[in-house]
């Protein structure tokens, strides 16, 4: 869950709309209770968008942390 | 994996009178032991790992809902107890707002799998703003096992 939270507080730094996706389920990349929704496991595949003026940068920093493999915090 | 198959029906709590998150945690944690799910040998050890896994950061994930966990060696499946505060539990949450919902999960540590699947179980219900709604204006834990029932059956 710590990961997620870490997606959830990045997103959050971010004026645009961002989302993740999982199969067909896509999320509020800002909410942690949609996140835990994704049931996403280390290995697992993940599609992330986002809109706005920022979105570029949105999705390049949730591409970063995310392939950073949530270094040094450990799963769940 | 449906709510019935891990929560702990005896251990629900309709109407926690605590209001710090340590009370909480050891209200529900006890709750767990008087249903006879773990045993009392590990009570203290168990709120022991949920309250450290709490200093690394709140479980406490918004709209009023904290979903408090840890895995534990001494329970062989995930289990589940819950807990509905009326005048809500500080939390720490990252919305800042008190916690009026409480799902604790303890897993065993060598079946992560299950605790992922309990907590995307968990959390797709409590999206749904009926599921919080009915949850909270339930008084017994009768109708609480009830509300879990229709929502493993998606009537709700």
């Amino acid at each position: 869950m710590r990961p997620l939270e870490l997606i959830a507080r990045t997103a959050q730094s971010f004026r645009s709309q961002v989302f993740v996706t999982r199969g067909t389920n896509r999320v509020d990349a800002k909410s942690l209770l949609h996140l835990l929704t994704l049931g996403a496991e280390p290995g697992m595949e993940l599609d992330i968008d986002a809109t706005g003026d920022d979105a570029n940068e949105a999705v390049e920093q949730l591409v970063k942390l995310i392939g950073s493999e949530f270094e040094g915090i450990g799963p769940a | 994996m449906k709510l019935c198959d891990f929560v702990v029906s005896a251990s629900i709590i309709p109407d926690l009178q605590v209001g710090s998150k340590e009370d909480a945690i050891r209200s529900m944690v006890t709750g767990l032991r008087e249903a006879g799910s773990i045993s009392a040998a590990d009570e203290a050890g168990i709120v022991a790992a949920i309250l450290k896994r709490e200093e690394l950061g709140s479980t406490g994930i918004g709209r009023g809902v904290a979903v408090p966990h840890t895995k534990h060696p001494s329970v062989d499946k995930l289990i589940a107890a819950i807990a509905l505060s009326s005048n809500g539990v500080d939390f720490a949450s990252l919305d800042g707002e008190p916690v009026y919902i409480m799902f604790l999960l303890v897993s065993p540590p060598d079946r992560p799998g299950d605790h992922l699947r309990g907590l995307e179980n968990i959390s797709r219900h409590l999206r749904n703003d009926n599921f919080c709604k009915f949850l909270r204006q339930s008084k017994t834990r009768d109708a609480v096992w009830d509300l879990l029932k229709e929502a493993d059956n998606n009537e709700i």
